[in-house]
């Protein structure tokens, strides 16, 4: 039983991993070409402004 | 370039690291989309990192130009070089389909982080992932200290999502 249940655990993250991808890969698609450019310049501006406001507190 | 390329190179050149935010998250059943992968390193370890994603021909983020593009390091010297002068915390690497951000400054210590870790399997290779009690501290600590009102509402989403986890699996 123990066995059945991890085996089912097991299933159910590689498919929703695999799902993720298919999500991520719609999304950049539907966005056109430099969306993942533009996301990562965001992304990466983000990132700065949260450890300049973690620093400052 | 895959996720599963970049994991197994890590792999075999002895480069421990763990899966944390939104993968680690769909790890663990959330149905949130999330474009970038994150993965918590050691410090000591970025150097050999850079090194190695230069050669698989992924490119580290050093700035963003007046367009809201993204400017690269040109090579693994001049990343190397930009990174040991940056106190940020993390490094953000692109190749033409994957976004990956490598963290290193993180809410707890890594040692703590691997030893809760959980061994999953992502995309067919067990990966180290964080467990949901360091997954949510950290996504506490981002909300704490991010501005983005979008991103925010996404880190109460997954917030929630491991609330109810945690609460489920005791």
């Amino acid at each position: 039983m123990l066995y059945m249940k991890n085996l089912i655990f097991q299933i159910d993250t590689e498919m929703n991993i695999n799902l993720a991808r298919k999500k991520r890969e719609f999304v950049i698609n539907l966005r056109g070409d430099n969306y993942i450019l533009k996301h990562a310049a965001a992304d990466f501006l983000d990132k700065i402004k949260r450890h300049d406001r973690r620093n400052s507190i | 370039m895959t996720e599963e390329t970049l994991f197994r190179q890590l792999l075999d050149n002895n480069i421990p690291f763990i899966l944390i935010g939104g993968t680690a998250l769909a790890a663990y059943g959330s149905s949130r989309i999330t474009i970038d992968t994150d993965i918590a390193v050691k410090t000591l370890d970025i150097d050999k990192i850079i090194s190695l994603f230069y050669s698989l021909n992924l490119k580290m983020v050093i700035g963003v130009d007046k367009n809201q593009y993204p400017l690269f390091a040109e090579n693994s010297n001049e990343a190397i070089i930009f990174s040991n002068k940056s106190d940020w915390g993390f490094i953000k690497f692109l190749s033409e389909d994957l976004e990956l951000d490598v963290l290193y400054d993180i809410p707890l210590p890594f040692i703590h982080l691997l030893k809760s870790a959980q061994s999953k399997k992502v995309f067919g290779i067990e990966i180290k992932t964080a467990s949901l009690d360091h997954l949510l501290i950290m996504k506490e600590k981002a909300v704490q200290n991010r501005e983005n009102s979008e991103k925010k509402e996404l880190d109460k989403i997954d917030i929630a999502f491991i609330k109810d986890k945690l609460k489920n699996n005791h």
